[in-house]
């Protein structure tokens, strides 16, 4: 009964409370669908968000306004960019956010928490580090038909089909925010207006601390996730043998304990022989084994060296500690971040030729 | 300060009238026949020339008075070859027999004796095809205007001697003939006896149609759900019967009503048990997600509209944002403007003759729809959203629950301006603790989901084969809760075994 006498109250408070909510139809806000971050100097950040304005019919392309603006924290550059903006800002449709080289090595931590925070951003919203500077990234037209936003959404997505691993903010913060694992990105170069993915930037917490380049990105895909796609080349006998992925499973086992673990990375690769100089079948079906067995150690000796590398430079983007974290008990980062770079990592790679071509 | 009000229901019918006191109130009736017949037999016929069946009078009654010599009542209730009569000095009878179509005869004027002779013009529409529930296949019958010939149609398809049709009058002017119909030994007493027992405590001047019970004895009568299920088929009715439901006809309303009943059971016609079991439950789940779709699309699109611009797929984004851009109204008006204007064109073709009424769906459809969309009042996205709309609350087969789903949205489309999705998401706890809350003759209304009622679900979203629907549901509490033995059927050979 007290509910009822309540109830009136109740309502006219939210019904009245409700003029308060800021509210603005879909065409009356500027959706940013690109942003970019660069470094000036020590405090200062130039930020640069792309705004597509829609015609009257849906057939035309977008335009699409840049605005910039240079200061100390977001919140300032928040406000700066309304200042120069017609309507008011929303980062809903923020699709791709691009960080440069300077900025992520300096560290990337505020801005990742601010992504991480606001509620109208997609969990899938696309990051990636530039090796130069991001307004130029964004501020180039490399489609006629398409806005750049979108031009490098499908950069992103159509390569990370192809041999890179996907990214974006979830997985990111996944990493970011998890005990003994470390996040990476993909890492773009602008040259004379064009991008290209020129690898992956892989993250120490928020900071940028070491590159993988485009010839490994294949190799390090095979050991984050089962996929289907890529073709590696390598040199046997003096000519060229380039092999398609066309299946590879990995799993990871921990040997020991969790004081002394070892970690095995097992790769299970199908392949198809995709290019080989040598024109007769017969003769390639003979070589079958021995293709498979340069394979297997061609991968294992490029993603040995590269586990080394991470190690070398204490950034672990498989997750080791993720792993023994969770299947051996209990670790702290910073017992992991000590003894990460002393632990025996072991890559066994298995290639199965399954086919070599339809033709002699 | 009310007793005025109690009082002036009370007067009607006047206690202790005589037989002369309601002659002299019926003489001033034009169609009220009262003279002497002067012949063999010497008596006063009275009765309504428009309620009176000329045949009957003049074939059997005049005849069997004229040619023989009658002294007494009794002797000419033994001559007329009609059934029904009745001798009797009741003066309430007297009024009531005559209002009914009956010839009343009188050895002398104003005498407190008389014999009653049904002679009721039989006169009423012919049993037609279903016209609100109509289905592609299946029986073509609909109820008619008469209770007699309804409760024929129910008997004809249910012979069976355990049918038990209860009658009572009902309305102080109308007199409204209401059966109540169920079947002996499967429906629950309690079921039958609350029924009884509502419409008994029924106080109204007129039972102009079914609709008036539904009202009136519906255990939530501010809800904007029906609780009775209300259909013109009589096949729908004995299936009910043999549910162990009652079923309540009304004399003068081709609707019969059957309770206690379930939401979902607005939401199967009677095409679901006419065709293939998979056929009937797919068709079944896209009329529920039909009534979804449409209560929700038009608030869903004004929330995200307003408030959640990021749930925009970016493919669509540009098709939404220039379809918009001209468009002088936020969404909330904008779908209120449209939403009217269906509602308008709904029951302009609702209430204009047949003929005009297809006019109204092309003018409707075709002229407003461009115009508003070319004069940028509307966007074509909402517009192709709103018809949407419309046409999927179109597919509810019960028309009662099609009208509760029309004014549904409206609710919605506030609470997605005032909160967004959260408003939407607000509006809609509060009709589902509604529906739980809400019982058909005291029994749960949202049953098979709360609370929930694993049997009944066999014929909830989608309909089982009847193999499997073993049990009657459980829902109507029947005494006999098996529809057939499962153990003996399951060892019936298939034929293809």
């Amino acid at each position: 009964m007290e509910f009822k006498k309540l109830s009136p109250i109740i309502l006219a408070i939210t019904v009245f409370l409700t003029g308060c909510i800021p509210h603005q139809s879909v065409e009356e806000v500027s959706l940013v669908s690109l942003s970019g971050c660069d470094y000036v100097d020590e405090e200062l950040t130039e930020c640069t968000v792309a705004i597509p304005h829609y015609g009257r019919s849906k057939e035309e392309v977008p335009t699409e306004q840049y605005l910039s603006y240079t200061a100390k924290t977001m919140k300032e550059i928040d406000n700066g960019l309304e200042s120069k903006s017609p309507r008011p800002i929303r980062m809903g449709k923020l699709s791709v956010a691009l960080y440069d080289e300077d900025l992520a090595i300096k560290d990337l931590s505020d801005i990742i928490d601010m992504l991480a925070r606001d509620p109208h951003i997609g969990r899938d919203v696309q990051l990636g580090i530039v090796g130069g500077k991001t307004k130029k990234v964004i501020g180039t037209k490399y489609s006629e038909n398409q806005t750049t936003a979108d031009y490098l959404l499908g950069l992103v997505e159509q390569n990370e089909r192809n041999i890179f691993p996907k990214t974006n903010l979830h997985r990111f913060l996944y990493a970011y925010y998890g005990r003994g694992i470390d996040g990476y990105l993909p890492y773009f170069l602008w040259e004379e207006g064009e991008v290209r993915m020129e690898g992956l930037a892989l993250f120490k917490g928020g900071k940028f601390v070491h590159l993988v380049t485009n010839d490994e990105v294949l190799t390090f895909k095979m050991m984050v996730q089962n996929f289907n796609q890529g073709v590696q080349a390598i040199e046997l006998d003096g000519e060229e043998v380039a092999m398609e992925n066309i299946g590879s499973k990995v799993k990871y086992k921990i040997e020991g304990n969790k004081d002394n673990p070892k970690f095995v990375i097992s790769v299970k690769m199908n392949g198809v022989i995709s290019e080989i100089s040598d024109l007769n079948i017969l003769e390639t079906n003979k070589r079958v084994k021995k293709i498979e067995a340069a394979f297997s150690s061609f991968f294992e000796k490029k993603s040995k060296n590269m586990v080394a590398q991470f190690q070398e430079k204490n950034v672990d983007p498989l997750g080791l500690g993720h792993l023994l974290h969770h299947r051996k008990g209990e670790i702290t980062q910073e017992e992991w971040n000590m003894r990460y770079p002393d632990v025996p990592v072991d890559v066994q790679v298995t290639v199965d030729i399954i086919q070599t071509g339809i033709s002699s | 300060m009310w007793k005025w009000k109690k009082d002036k229901g009370n007067e009607f019918p006047k206690q202790n009238e005589t037989v002369k006191d309601v002659t002299k109130s019926l003489e001033q009736s034009k169609d009220f026949m009262v003279y002497p017949l002067d012949g063999k037999t010497k008596c006063v016929l009275s009765y309504f020339e428009t309620m009176v069946e000329p045949k009957v009078l003049n074939q059997l009654i005049l005849p069997a008075l004229k040619q023989n010599a009658l002294q007494s009542l009794e002797e000419m209730k033994d001559v007329i070859p009609v059934e029904g009569l009745a001798i009797t000095d009741d003066a309430n009878l007297y009024r009531q027999r005559m209002m009914q179509g009956h010839v009343i005869i009188q050895m002398k004027e104003y005498d407190k004796k008389f014999l009653t002779i049904p002679a009721v013009i039989a006169e009423h529409r012919k049993v037609s095809i279903p016209e609100v529930e109509f289905s592609v296949v299946g029986p073509k019958e609909a109820f008619v205007e008469s209770l007699d010939t309804n409760i024929n149609l129910v008997r004809k398809r249910l012979t069976l001697p355990q049918l038990t049709v209860k009658e009572l009058n009902i309305g102080k002017m109308t007199k409204t003939r209401v059966a109540v119909l169920y079947v002996d030994g499967v429906a629950n007493k309690e079921n039958i006896n609350t029924v009884m027992q509502r419409l008994n405590d029924i106080e109204y001047d007129q039972i102009n149609d079914s609709s008036y019970i539904t009202q009136m004895i519906a255990d939530n009568s501010n809800s904007p759900f029906p609780q009775l299920l209300d259909t013109e088929r009589p096949d729908r009715v004995t299936g009910s019967l043999v549910e162990g439901k009652v079923v309540i006809i009304v004399d003068g309303s081709p609707h019969a009503l059957s309770c206690p009943t379930t939401i979902v059971e607005f939401f199967s016609a009677s095409d679901d048990y006419f065709l293939p079991w998979h056929l009937a439950s797919g068709f079944r789940l896209i009329r529920l997600f039909a009534v979804i779709f449409s209560v929700i699309s038009t608030p869903v699109y004004v929330a995200i509209l307003t408030y959640h611009h990021e749930m925009i797929p970016q493919d669509l984004l540009a098709t939404i944002v220039s379809s918009r851009a001209d468009i002088p109204f936020p969404p909330i008006l904008e779908v209120i403007i449209l939403e009217l204007t269906i509602e308008l064109l709904r029951e302009a073709g609702a209430r204009l003759p047949t003929k005009v009424g297809q006019t109204i769906g092309i003018v409707g459809g075709i002229v407003i729809g461009t115009a508003a969309v070319e004069a940028g009042l509307t966007s074509n996205v909402l517009l192709i959203i709103v018809a949407l709309g419309a046409l999927a609350s179109f597919t509810t087969p019960v028309y009662q629950i099609g009208n509760t789903i029309r004014l549904l949205r409206f609710p919605f489309l506030i609470g997605a301006q005032m909160w967004g999705l959260v408003g939407v998401s607000i509006v809609m706890a509060f009709f589902i603790a509604h529906l739980i809350k809400l019982k058909s003759i005291g029994r749960p209304f949202f049953s098979p989901i709360y609370p929930l009622r694993f049997h009944d679900l066999k014929d909830a979203f989608i309909r089982l084969p009847f193999n499997k629907q073993s049990m009657r549901p459980i829902q109507t509490r029947p005494v006999d809760s098996a529809r057939f033995n499962q153990k003996r059927a399951n060892e019936k050979r298939d034929v293809d075994e």
